[in-house]
């Protein structure tokens, strides 16, 4: 046995995060941790790599017995850890971000050349081709994923913790990265895989454990397990299978003609995009990030002026009017980075809670607490969103609790559209389940919703109609009955036209 | 538990105002009967006399050499003297305020900058005995000392005469402002006295610290022909300076000393006592003859003069002015002491 | 309990300023060669040992107080107006104009040249945010260099067109107001005046504001993070110009307040060598832009002035002293606010991209 984490117990203050955990790896095993969203996931990979001390409980390293007190600690052990925010130098290259801290020295200084040679004997030796000289701020996140993993692995890592490691990625990088984490389980190297994402770790990983409430749940083989068991495991009961009503036809609620941004770069970020979401109707958005959608979304919202083409929201050309007038107008949005858009992380729950909703809960420009609290505390029921209390700020809670959080302000606005835009980008299946109850009980209740997602399946699973872009243009529109993923796939990579 | 905490503290600090607010008045009540004036010394308790001044003293040496005076006194005089400086006008008006709060027998304050605050404070302690040094503040209460600069200004004017080769001497000057038309109208007067065809040349900075402009003011009049430029303007001074070191004329400087910065081309300087007005201010309250009103200092009580010819000086005499020169100033500095001479103060036609 | 050890923890940073700034004055002062108590005691005294020095350094805030709030206020909202120095002059010289010229009874006077004064400021600093919104002039350089210009316009006013010609007329100084124009005093022989009550006021007024209305929400978004607040349909524009003309209305206010309260004439200089603008943004930095906070602090430093006046009155310390005392705050605090700014600094490069 590798790695043997016995009986782990962490308490804060009244707060157990983790009760009585017991976990294990084998060399060249690649062992999932799954759970939803403060499950404990994230704490118990704090323990390991000594960010935190356990209240009670053991590690044992082949068999010794271990403490880490800090990072520093557990990378001297053998423990890397890649985690879900890359913690790169974007202005420095691919191998001085490898090297970093155990950087090659000539007689001047740092050893420029020596830097790159290690960084591509790495690359060869564990098959994950990278360019040593480019800046990693110019390389995509499939490859800036490489290099952190280069760089535990530099670092002399033989076990290797990765937190959600691809939610970020495009579905061919996530092929891609699957491939790489398999090949060097298979060179003898061992992998703490955190994720929500169950298709994924049964393919990729050899055990899983399901952590609930801080507790372990189960942990199982996954060869002998499925979706549907692994669900059950996390969320302690039978998730409800989600069932479309037939879509009923309605009037048009957003049209938009022919948009176009130029932007500063020579392709146009947008091109003659036109689109139309009736009442009562889910038209999904799918492509690989960056080619056009953040535009598109902003532009149909009013945070970006338009260079050509109109947006129509009910009827009223709303085409480069203020934020304001246009979410008056009938338009809520659930923004694609909620950290960048969707919230003040200083401010609290209550306040971000209050965003768009003003109108509705003051008297002569004076607000009204007692009417705000009870719209928030309402949410926070309904959703299940975990937070001290209502004054706790938004960034102390988890990213899924604050998605949680923005859908339900988004939903309360109850407007005849609404934009979501990755709305269960990191939040754990229950929470997912309960978002995507609310956007089909609103499609049901005639509203109007653009989705725009990364994950196909989720496009797939709500979509009444599905427009895939790529560079800028709409290159595809398919019917839910006859999409498939393949032939959505083709259309994002580039394909030819469907349809 | 921190709002308590604050909560704490303002109480204890609320008690402990009121507190000091009783005594405070008891202060005022004995202050009621002490005699206000120092006039008859109370042989009991040291007399107090506190030199408040508008700026921090620095480098000014004409607040340095009022400090050294008033040291002096105190020592000599057995008189507890406190010399506070202030940062701004604000604060300025706060010290002399608390002063007054403290009880000091006398005030002495200084300069025009003192005016505003020292009308509003002097009629609220009518009481109290104030006195003002290079200005006048006509009230009861305040004794206000100036300088008769025009007759130094004078003797400055009377030198230049009789030293200048190109019969033409200009003055670099502050501001066109009466307070220092003493120092262009005496100058001239001494001009006329010794040198009746001499060429009187004057510009106006327009600022007390703008050493740039007196300098190019100063290359201006000695273009003109200037071979002597007084400097009138405070810190312009240091540029009439510069510029007479570069083009190699001859210049006098204020209030001290200044030939000792650079003797061969800084040939004058028109002095002003501070140090003996602050002096002699003390000593007339510890003796007993403090008057209110205003009294003014010239040349016969050394209140003003001329380096050279009133005063001498650690730099060596100039060959442009020459010791005949300086005798024969000293004859006519000697005249105005005896009024035989009387020089003409613009301001009080 | 969680709003308590919030405050405790808010108050951490300035306290600790204070007390390292209270060490290192005592190094000072044993430097000096004096004696640490007894100079911390005089200065004690002379900040708060009686009720007349209390109301001296309560006189001395209110300036401080006024312009805080007005630098809390920009700041809540993201932007960082440097100008409260200009805003003051030109309010203050406003206000001195108005009081001298209009005619009326006394108190029209007064109110009249106090409303001048706050909207000559607060023009001057929505100015800036004008050239902001329009030119994508950074706001920072331009309130900064816009400083000078108010100062060097008001010096000029003051030396040629409205200058004092009576008495010695030696100084840069507009004439004296009419005495029915004066803000009459609190207390009989104090300084203290009504303008203390004015910042009082405006300090719980900003305090409500802030927390209880839709503006000051919007405000409070659009500082914390300005992406969601333009996302939430919040006009920056318009915002910024109100709130820049509110902060630069409130150092006009202040300066008003000294010229009608004390100096009763616009004084050149008068203004600026008491440094009232630079210990508001102080002020300001060290209680966080919390406006109840922002005029305690205010009290704190005017208290470390009027101490430091006490202390230089009543020992052989001088008065540099307590501007070291001073500067060691502005420098734990300026620690504080680098941090801040940059990340900032960060949310405005992104902006600029988006928008």
């Amino acid at each position: 046995m590798l790695l043997q984490m016995d009986s782990i117990t962490k308490t804060y203050g009244n707060v157990t995060a983790n009760s009585d955990v017991s976990f294990n790896l084998h060399k060249g095993e690649i062992h999932a941790i799954i759970g939803e969203n403060g499950a404990g996931k994230t704490t118990l990979m704090r323990i390991l790599y000594g960010m935190e001390t356990p209240t009670s409980g053991s590690i044992r390293l082949n068999g010794k017995p271990v403490s880490f007190h800090s990072p520093t600690d557990a990378i001297n052990n053998g423990i890397g850890m890649v985690h879900q925010h890359f913690m790169l130098f974007s202005s420095f290259t691919v191998a001085e971000n490898i090297v970093i801290g155990r950087e090659p020295s000539s007689p001047i200084g740092f050893d420029r050349k020596a830097a790159a040679s290690v960084t591509d004997q790495l690359a060869k030796q564990y098959g994950m081709p990278v360019d040593p000289w480019a800046k990693v701020g110019d390389c995509s996140l499939g490859v800036q994923q490489r290099v952190e993993i280069l760089k535990v692995l530099h670092q002399g890592a033989e076990i290797i913790i990765l937190d959600e490691p691809t939610g970020v990625l495009t579905p061919l990088e996530v092929k891609e990265l699957l491939a790489a984490i398999k090949s060097l389980a298979a060179q003898g190297k061992s992998f703490i895989l955190i994720s929500h994402k169950l298709q994924e770790i049964i393919e990729v990983a050899d055990r899983i454990t399901v952590l609930r409430d801080g507790k372990v749940t189960g942990t199982v083989q996954a060869a002998d397990t499925d979706e549907e068991q692994l669900s059950k495991l996390m969320v302690g009961r039978d998730l409800v299978k989600l069932t479309r009503e037939k879509k009923q036809s309605g009037k048009p609620v957003l049209e938009v003609n022919s948009l176009s941004i130029r932007g500063d770069r020579t392709k146009p970020l947008l091109s003659d995009v036109s689109l139309q979401v009736n009442e009562g109707e889910i038209v999904g958005i799918a492509g690989i990030s960056g080619n056009g959608q953040s535009e598109l979304l902003q532009a149909i919202s009013g945070l970006l002026k338009p260079d050509k083409g109109s947006v129509r929201l009910l009827g009223q050309d709303v085409t480069g009017a203020p934020v304001g007038d246009i979410r008056r107008g009938g338009l809520a949005h659930i923004p694609e980075d909620r950290y960048q858009w969707g919230v003040s992380k200083e401010a609290d729950v209550l306040e971000n809670g209050l965003m768009g909703h003003t109108a509705r809960h003051h008297k002569l420009g004076l607000l009204r607490g007692s009417s705000i609290r009870g719209m928030v505390a309402e949410w926070v029921e309904r959703f299940g969103i975990k937070t001290g209390s209502l004054n706790t700020k938004a960034q102390f809670l988890s990213g899924g609790n604050l998605q949680k959080l923005i859908v339900a302000r988004e939903l309360a606005q109850d407007t005849p559209f609404l934009i979501a835009a990755e709305p269960t980008r990191g939040v754990d299946v229950g929470a997912m389940e309960i978002i995507h109850k609310e956007l089909l009980q609103r499609r049901s209740a005639k509203g109007a919703i653009l989705l725009v997602s990364s994950e196909l399946t989720e496009v797939l699973k709500l979509s009444d109609r599905i427009l895939v872009m790529f560079e800028g243009k709409i290159v595809g529109e398919l019917m839910a009955e006859t999409a498939t993923e393949e032939r959505i796939s083709l259309l994002m990579a580039g394909g030819k036209h469907v349809g | 538990m921190k709002k308590h905490l604050v909560l704490l503290l303002t109480l204890v600090l609320a008690i402990s105002v009121i507190a000091a607010c009783g005594s405070t008045n008891n202060n005022k009540g004995n202050e009621g009967k002490s005699p206000a004036n120092g006039g008859d010394t109370d042989k009991g308790k040291k007399q107090r006399i506190a030199l408040v001044l508008p700026e921090q003293i620095g480098v000014n040496p004409f607040f340095a050499l009022m400090d050294e005076g008033f040291k002096r006194a105190g020592e000599e005089f057995g008189v507890e003297v406190k010399t506070i400086e202030s940062t701004d006008p604000a604060g300025f008006e706060q010290n002399l305020r608390t002063t007054v709060a403290e009880n000091y027998d006398l005030i002495i304050t200084a300069t025009f900058q003192a005016e505003d605050a020292l009308n509003k404070i002097a009629p609220e302690n009518p009481d109290k005995s104030f006195a003002i040094i290079d200005t006048v503040v006509d009230l009861p209460n305040v004794r206000s000392v100036v300088f008769r600069e025009h007759e130094a200004a004078f003797l400055l004017g009377a030198t230049a005469g009789l030293s200048t080769k190109t019969n033409t001497v200009g003055a670099v000057v502050a501001i066109d402002a009466p307070l220092l038309s003493k120092y262009t109208e005496g100058f001239k007067q001494g001009l006329a006295y010794t040198n009746p065809d001499a060429k009187f040349l004057v510009n106006y900075v327009g600022g007390f610290d703008d050493s740039a402009k007196g300098k190019e003011l100063a290359i201006l009049q000695h273009s003109k022909g200037a071979d002597f430029i007084a400097g009138m303007a405070a810190v312009g001074d240091l540029g009439v300076f510069e510029a007479a070191k570069d083009l190699g004329f001859y210049a006098s400087g204020q209030d001290v000393d200044r030939t000792e910065l650079d003797p061969e081309h800084i040939v004058l300087s028109q002095l002003k006592g501070t140090d003996a007005v602050a002096y002699e201010t003390v000593k007339a309250f510890a003796n007993g003859n403090f008057e209110f009103g205003a009294a003014d200092y010239g040349v016969k009580e050394d209140g003003v003069g001329v380096t050279f010819i009133t005063k001498d000086s650690k730099s060596p005499l100039s060959p442009f002015i020459g010791q005949e020169t300086v005798d024969k100033v000293k004859a006519i500095a000697e005249d105005i002491k005896s009024g035989k001479i009387e020089v003409v103060n613009p301001l009080a036609k | 309990m969680d709003k308590v050890t919030a405050t405790l923890r808010s108050l951490v940073q300035p306290l600790l300023a204070v007390i390292v700034g209270l060490a290192v004055g005592a190094i000072a002062i044993v430097i000096v060669g004096g004696s640490i108590t007894e100079t911390y005691a005089e200065m004690w005294r002379g900040a708060f040992g009686s009720f007349y020095f209390l109301t001296n350094t309560l006189t001395r805030a209110t300036p401080i107080i006024l312009i805080g709030l007005g630098v809390a206020l920009a700041f809540r909202a993201g932007f960082f107006n440097m100008g409260s120095e200009g805003q003051m002059v030109l309010g203050a010289l406003s206000a001195a104009l108005t009081a001298i010229y209009m005619p009326g009874p006394g108190w029209l006077k007064m109110i009249a040249a106090i409303f001048a004064g706050m909207i000559a400021g607060g023009i001057w600093s929505a100015f800036a945010g004008w050239l902001d919104a329009k030119f994508r002039m950074n706001l920072l350089i331009t309130t900064l260099l816009l400083n000078y210009i108010a100062t060097y316009f008001a010096a000029y006013m003051v030396t040629y067109p409205f200058k004092d010609k009576t008495g010695s007329a030696a100084m840069s100084q507009t004439v004296m107001l009419g005495r029915e124009a004066w803000l009459p005093k609190l207390f009989q022989g104090m300084t203290l005046h009504v303008g203390f009550l004015l910042a009082v006021g405006v300090t719980i007024l900003m305090f409500l504001f802030m927390k209880h209305t839709v503006k000051g929400y919007e405000i409070r978004m659009m500082g914390g993070n300005p992406l969601f607040a333009s996302y939430g349909g919040i006009q920056r524009g318009k915002l910024m110009l109100a709130s820049m003309f509110v902060s630069g209305g409130l150092a006009g206010l202040a300066g008003s307040v000294e010229v009608l309260g004390t100096q009763y004439r616009f004084i050149d200089g008068a203004l600026t060598s008491p440094g009232y603008a630079w210990s508001g943004i102080m002020a300001t930095l060290l209680a966080g832009s919390h406006p109840i906070g922002t005029a305690l602090a205010a009290i704190l430093i005017a208290a470390l002035q009027t101490g430091g006046m006490g202390m230089e009155r009543n020992t052989d310390v001088p008065l540099e002293v307590s501007s070291i005392i001073q500067a060691v705050l502005i420098l734990f605090v300026s620690a504080k606010l680098t941090y801040s700014f940059i990340k900032r600094k960060k949310a405005g490069a992104k902006n600029g991209r988006a928008l």
